[in-house]
C-alpha cells in the first residue's frame, strides 16, 4: 500500500512545484505587464491619489497644485486655482477621463515616480530624485485673466504671442469649463454634460478647426496641427510678417523645475517653416491701421491692427482681428476669432473682435515696464 | 506490541507552544503593520490577534497533550503560521470579518478538542458503524438547503443579518473521507477485484458495500445540484483513496475521465461553469469586474511582484472574493512571491507530514484515514491555487486556515486533530 501512497505524494509534489513555477511567472516575469495593463483597476487608483507637480504662469502665479485630500489620508487632490481661465492650456488630470493640456503633455514630469515598481525601487535606491517636477508656462497671468474676462460668453478664442520667441502669452477660449469639476465629486455628470454639449467646451478652439471635428482632439500642446483660420494660426503668421518672415514655433512650456525649485530644463525658441497663408498675412499686416489702445499714447511706438470676416467650411462666417504693438517691430501679437453666436445670427461684428483685441493689448502695455 | 518509537521529547511539545505563540506574534505584527499603513496606532486589535491565535492553537495543543501526547509536533505550528497569515489578510480587508473569524478559530479549536476527547476512550477504531450517523447528518445538511432558499449554505440569522454560515460541503468532504477509509480498509478485496467476484463469494459483505456506495452516490448527486465542485472533489478523493488502497490505476483513469466529463458536460449543468471556462480561455478580453475573477486575481498577484506591497499598502480589496476563494491572490498582492511561496511550502510541509503518518501507519484504516485527510488538505489547496494562477478553469475556492469561514476553519482543525490522533495511535 505504501507504493501508491508514495506515488500520490510524488504527483502532489510535482503539482506544487508547477504552481510555484507558475506563480514565479506571474509575480516576477509578467508582473510589470500586469501592473501596466490599462484594464487593471490599480492603474487608475494609484494615479488618482498621487502627488503631481505645480504648474505656474510665467510671472510665477500657481495655476495648478496638489493638496492633501481631506477625505483620504495619504492621497492628494488636484486643485486648479483659476478654474476655467486656464482650462484649455493647463487642462486637467482625471482618474476617470484621462489627461488634457499640459497635464497630459508633461504627465511623466508632473507625476511622482516614487512607486513600488522594480524600476521605481531601483531608482530610489540609486538616489535619483523621484519627486514630481514643476512646470512654468509662457503665459502671463495678467494677460490671460484679461483675455478670458473680455472674451466673456462670446464664442471665440484669443491668442497673444511673443513674435521674437513664439512664446504664447495668453490663450483663452469660450465656451470653456471648470477643470475642478472634473476632479471633484459628481465628475461623471459634469463630464457627460461637457462631452454632449454641441458647443464643445472641451475643445481648444484657439489651436484650430471647427467645433465638431475637434471634440476628440487632444489639441492644445501639439501646436503643429494648426489651422490657419484659428487664432493661433493668425497670430503665428502675423508675427512672422512683423519679423521679415522669421516664423517661430509657438510653445507654452517655458521651464521645468525640480522639487527644490532648481531649473531642470528650458524650452529654446525654434524657427519653423510654414508658408501656408503667409502671403495673405503679409499683405493684411501691411494694410494695418493705427489702433486706439488705452495707455499706448504715453509709450514709444504705436499699436496697429486689422480685422475682417472669414467664411467657414461648415457654413456661416467668423470675424477675426489681429493687433500688434509697437507696429514697427512688434513685441506682442494678439489674434482674436469670434464665431457666430447662435442660430439665426448672421455673424458677429468685427467691432466686437477688435474691442477684445484692444483690451488685451492695453493689458500688455500696462504689464510691460516703460524702460523696456 | 512493539514500540516503534520512544516517547517524544517533552521539549518538542514546549517548542510547539513557543511556535504557536510566535504565530500569534506574527499575526499581531501584521495587524500593527496594517494599522500603521492607515496611519493609526492601535494596541487592541494587535493584542486581540495575538490572543486569538495563541489561545486557539494553544487549546488544540493542550488537547493533544492530554489525548494524543505522542502525536507528531510538526502539524500544529505550521497550521498556526498559515492561520496567522490568513488572519492578517482578512483583518486587512475587513476588520469586522476578522472579528467574526476570531470566534470561528476559537470555536473550531474547541470542536477539535472535543473530538479528540471523544475518541480518546476507545481510539479511532476501525469499524464503519460509527460513521453512519455522520453521513446521514451530512446528507441531511445537503438536503435542507436544497429544499430551502436556493442557497447552498445554511444560515443561522440573528436580527442583524446572517451571522453563522455553514457550508455542508466541507462537512460532506470530511465525513466521506472517513467513510471511504472505513469502506476501503474493511472491503479491500471487493475494491481490488473491482466488485466482480467478491459479490458471489460473500453476499453478506456485499450488502454493506453496495448500499453505502448507493447512499454516497445520492449524496454526491445532492451536492452536485447545488455545488458540483464539491461533489467532484469527493469523487476525486474516492478515486485516489481507492488507488492508494488497491494500487489499481483504473481508479485514477476513471476519476480523470469523470473530471473531463464534468468539464465538458458542466455548461449544461450550470451557466456559472460556462462563464468560468470562457474567462479561463481568454481572461484579458472579458468584461472587467467581479465576474472576471481570473484576471482580477492575477492583477493582484502582479501588483505584489517579488516582495509584495506590504500589509495594508496594496489594493487587495479590488479582488473579488478576496477573503474566501481568492484569498491566495490577496496574500500575493501584499506579501508578494515570497509570501505565496512560503504559504505553499507550509501546505506542502503539512501534506508531506500527513502522508508520512500514513506511510508509517501499520493499520490499513489508519493509512487510508491519514492519507485521505492529507489529500483533503493538499488536493483542494492545489486546485484552488491552480485556479487562481489560471492553470485550471475557475477552481479557485477557499483554502483551510487561510480563508475566512466557519465550516472551512472547522474542517481544517478537524483534519489536524485526526492526523494527530492517527500519529499518536500508531506511535504508541
Amino acid at each position: 500500500m505504501n507504493g501508491p501512497i508514495r506515488r500520490v505524494v510524488l504527483v502532489l509534489g510535482i503539482i506544487f512545484l508547477v504552481l510555484v513555477v507558475d506563480l514565479t511567472y506571474w509575480q516576477a516575469i509578467a508582473a510589470d505587464r500586469l501592473r501596466q495593463n490599462p484594464r487593471n483597476p490599480r492603474v487608475e487608483l494609484t494615479r488618482s491619489g498621487q502627488e503631481r507637480g505645480e504648474i505656474l504662469s510665467a510671472d510665477a502665479v500657481v495655476l495648478a497644485r496638489s493638496v492633501p485630500d481631506p477625505l483620504d489620508p495619504g492621497a492628494f487632490r488636484r486643485e486648479y486655482l483659476y478654474g476655467s481661465v486656464y482650462a484649455h492650456v493647463v487642462g486637467f488630470s482625471s482618474a476617470m477621463f484621462g489627461d488634457r493640456g499640459v497635464e497630459a503633455a508633461h504627465a511623466t514630469l508632473l507625476r511622482s515616480r516614487r512607486d513600488l515598481t522594480t524600476s521605481g525601487i531601483l531608482n530610489a535606491l540609486l538616489g535619483e530624485d523621484l519627486r514630481p517636477r514643476s512646470i512654468q508656462l509662457t503665459l502671463n497671468h495678467e494677460l490671460q485673466a484679461t483675455a478670458a474676462r473680455v472674451l466673456g460668453d462670446r464664442r471665440g478664442s484669443v491668442v497673444a504671442l511673443d513674435p521674437a520667441t513664439g512664446q504664447v502669452l495668453a490663450m483663452a477660449n469660450s465656451p470653456t469649463f471648470n477643470p475642478n469639476a472634473l476632479v471633484g465629486t459628481n465628475a461623471a455628470v459634469v463630464w457627460d454634460a461637457l462631452t454632449e454639449s454641441p458647443d464643445g467646451p472641451l475643445v481648444n478652439r484657439a489651436v484650430g478647426g471647427s467645433l465638431p471635428e475637434l471634440l476628440t482632439a487632444e489639441g492644445a500642446i501639439t501646436l503643429d496641427e494648426m489651422d490657419p483660420r484659428s487664432a493661433l494660426g493668425i497670430a503665428t503668421r502675423v508675427a512672422a510678417a512683423g519679423q521679415d518672415g522669421l516664423m517661430m514655433r509657438p510653445y507654452v512650456t517655458a521651464r521645468v523645475f525640480d522639487a527644490d525649485s532648481d531649473q531642470v530644463s528650458q524650452t529654446d525658441p525654434e524657427p519653423m517653416t510654414d508658408t501656408f497663408g503667409y502671403e495673405a498675412a503679409l499683405s493684411l499686416y501691411g494694410e494695418s491701421r493705427p489702433l486706439a489702445v488705452r495707455g499706448a499714447r504715453d509709450r514709444p511706438g504705436e499699436p496697429a491692427g486689422n480685422s475682417g470676416v472669414a467664411e467657414l467650411d461648415a457654413g456661416g462666417s467668423a470675424a477675426w482681428f489681429f493687433g500688434v504693438w509697437p507696429a514697427a517691430r512688434p513685441t506682442i501679437v494678439v489674434a482674436v476669432v469670434v464665431y457666430p453666436g447662435g442660430p439665426g445670427e448672421i455673424g458677429p461684428g468685427r467691432a466686437a473682435a477688435a474691442s477684445i483685441g484692444r483690451a488685451v493689448l492695453a493689458a500688455w502695455i500696462e504689464v510691460i515696464p516703460p524702460a523696456s | 506490541m512493539v514500540r516503534a518509537h520512544g516517547p517524544p521529547d517533552p521539549m518538542s511539545r514546549q517548542a510547539e507552544f513557543v511556535f504557536v505563540c510566535g504565530s500569534g506574534g506574527l499575526a499581531a505584527f501584521g495587524v500593527v503593520l496594517v494599522n500603521l499603513a492607515r496611519e493609526e496606532v492601535r494596541a487592541t486589535p494587535a493584542l486581540a490577534a495575538f490572543v486569538v491565535l495563541a489561545v486557539a492553537f494553544g487549546l488544540l495543543l493542550v488537547a493533544l497533550r492530554a489525548w494524543a501526547p505522542d502525536a507528531t509536533p510538526l502539524l500544529v505550528p505550521t497550521a498556526s503560521i498559515l492561520a496567522a497569515v490568513g488572519f492578517v489578510t482578512i483583518y486587512r480587508l475587513d476588520e469586522d470579518l476578522a472579528g467574526l473569524h476570531s470566534w470561528w478559530l476559537l470555536l473550531s479549536a474547541t470542536m477539535s478538542a472535543i473530538w479528540l476527547y471523544a475518541v480518546s476512550e476507545k481510539g479511532l477504531g476501525h469499524r464503519g458503524g460509527g460513521w453512519w450517523p455522520l453521513l446521514a447528518l451530512a446528507a441531511g445538511l445537503v438536503a435542507i438547503p436544497s429544499l430551502g432558499s436556493g442557497s447552498d449554505l445554511i444560515w443561522v440569522a440573528w436580527e442583524s443579518g446572517p451571522a453563522l454560515v455553514l457550508d455542508p460541503g466541507e462537512i460532506v468532504k470530511l465525513v466521506t473521507v472517513a467513510l471511504f477509509a472505513t469502506l476501503l480498509s474493511e472491503r479491500q478485496a471487493f475494491f481490488s477485484a473491482g466488485g466482480r467476484y467478491t459479490a458471489s463469494l460473500n453476499p453478506a459483505r456485499v450488502t454493506t458495500v453496495w448500499p453505502s456506495l448507493v447512499l454516497l452516490g445520492l449524496v454526491l448527486v445532492g451536492v452536485a445540484i447545488r455545488d458540483s465542485g464539491t461533489s467532484m472533489i469527493v469523487l476525486g478523493m474516492f478515486c485516489v483513496m481507492a488507488y492508494m488502497a488497491t494500487d489499481r490505476a483504473a481508479y485514477l483513469v476513471g476519476g480523470l475521465g469523470a473530471g473531463i466529463l464534468w468539464l465538458v458536460a458542466g455548461p449544461w449543468l450550470s451557466g456559472g461553469i460556462q462563464t468560468r471556462i470562457t474567462v479561463w480561455t481568454d481572461p484579458w478580453n472579458q468584461p472587467e469586474g467581479p465576474g472576471n475573477r481570473l484576471a482580477e486575481g492575477l492583477y493582484g498577484l502582479g501588483a505584489g511582484s517579488l516582495s509584495g506591497t506590504g500589509p495594508g499598502l496594496g489594493d487587495p480589496g479590488l479582488i473579488p472574493d478576496s477573503t474566501t476563494s481568492l484569498v491566495f491572490a490577496a496574500v500575493g498582492e501584499e506579501l508578494g512571491l515570497a509570501g505565496t511561496v512560503v504559504v505553499l511550502a507550509a501546505y506542502a510541509l503539512m501534506v508531506v507530514t500527513g502522508f508520512g503518518i500514513a506511510l508509517r501507519a501499520r493499520q490499513v484504516f489508519h493509512k487510508l484515514l491519514a492519507g485521505g485527510m492529507s489529500l483533503l488538505l493538499g488536493g483542494p489547496t492545489a486546485l484552488s491555487v491552480a485556479g487562481v494562477v489560471g492553470l485550471l478553469p475557475g477552481t479557485a475556492m477557499p483554502i483551510p486556515f487561510l480563508s475566512y469561514g466557519l465550516s472551512l476553519t472547522m474542517a481544517g482543525f478537524v483534519i489536524l486533530a485526526v492526523l494527530a490522533r492517527v500519529s499518536h495511535e500508531e506511535r504508541v
